[in-house]
């Protein structure tokens, strides 16, 4: 299958738009920054921690890193099926 | 003043002493189901503890400006400025009530929220909502220490970040303003038991990490000013 450049584009736009709306910064007056949409890949805090443990719950983490990447590549692969299917029914 | 929020700061200079007056109108609010806690004993303990790390005397480096006239015709009169130490004493005076519900809230008040202990507020006891915002909350959960004396650092702490002050001891405080960090080898010298270390810091104790030292007031004083506060 052959990937429409725009529908490609579109699809990513969209999808960094959607982390952008749904990240946070807010670290630096005890909240959180939270990157990473649908799975947060990246979440900080410079609060006191009640729990040390919870300290597992903050940083990187690069499977969700990779699963957003997934979820990327199967929206873009999805956009670019339902443009071919609806280009080859109009002709 | 800013358009919401409660800190308001007055400074009466004169040529020896600067008194600085600092007032804060507060709401409280208990946002949770069960509404355990004794509102009127938190509003007691915020009091005391805003009082116990804000209310310093500290000396500052400043100027007093006289004109000297000239005698003589067609030369003006100068202003010279003499370095001077003036003492200033920090006065703050808490006003509080409690509401229902966070809509109750008028435009010149903070609100001090009580939030669930659920999701990410679980991992810590409290927040501000903006550097220089009108919003604390705090993990319900733990408030009960703030109210026996136990945690004595959280209210001071998320104040002070309403109060545009960052942390101490993080990187990037050097970039937003470099006059709030200090460096490594300062920190245990300048003020070790200083309200405004980050949460992991290894001088942040919840009851001991209660002192404010007098640049952050200045910075505090400065910041209402240039109206950066009660956003």
């Amino acid at each position: 299958m052959k990937l429409k450049y725009l529908v490609t584009a579109i699809v990513i736009i969209i999808f960094l738009s959607l982390n952008l709306i749904f990240s946070e910064n807010d670290a630096q007056v005890d909240g959180f920054t939270i990157y990473g949409w649908p799975y947060n890949f990246y979440v900080q805090t410079e609060a006191r921690l009640t729990n040390s443990s919870y300290a597992d719950q903050l940083g990187f983490f690069p499977t969700k890193f990779a699963a957003d990447l997934f979820i990327l590549c199967i929206s873009i692969m999805a956009a670019n099926i339902v443009v071919i299917r609806i280009r080859q029914g109009k002709q | 003043m800013g358009k919401t929020g409660g800190w308001s700061i007055q400074v009466n200079e004169t040529s020896s002493t600067i008194d600085v007056e600092i007032r804060l109108k507060l709401a409280i609010c208990d946002s949770t189901k069960e509404k355990k806690i004794n509102l009127y004993q938190l509003g007691n303990a915020v009091e005391k503890q805003l009082k116990r790390s804000y209310q310093i005397t500290y000396y500052k480096d400043t100027y007093n400006y006289s004109t000297i006239r000239s005698g003589l015709d067609y030369f003006g009169s100068r202003i010279a400025a003499q370095p001077v130490k003036k003492i200033v004493q920090v006065n703050l005076k808490v006003v509080s009530r409690i509401i229902s519900t966070k809509s109750q809230i008028a435009n010149d008040e903070h609100l001090l929220d009580l939030v669930e202990n659920t999701g990410r507020f679980k991992l810590i006891y409290g927040r501000a909502d903006d550097l220089g915002g009108s919003v604390v909350s705090l993990n319900a959960h733990y408030v009960n220490n703030i109210i026996k004396g136990l945690d004595n650092n959280t209210v001071p702490h998320e104040f002070g970040h309403t109060l545009g002050l960052l942390h101490v001891d993080k990187e990037a405080t050097k970039s937003k303003d470099a006059r709030q960090y200090w460096p490594n080898q300062k920190r245990w010298s300048k003020d070790s038991t200083n309200i405004m270390f980050d949460g992991r810091s290894r001088y942040m104790h919840g009851k001991t990490s209660i002192s404010v030292i007098g640049s952050q007031i200045d910075i505090a004083i400065e910041n209402y000013k240039k109206d950066k506060l009660n956003k």
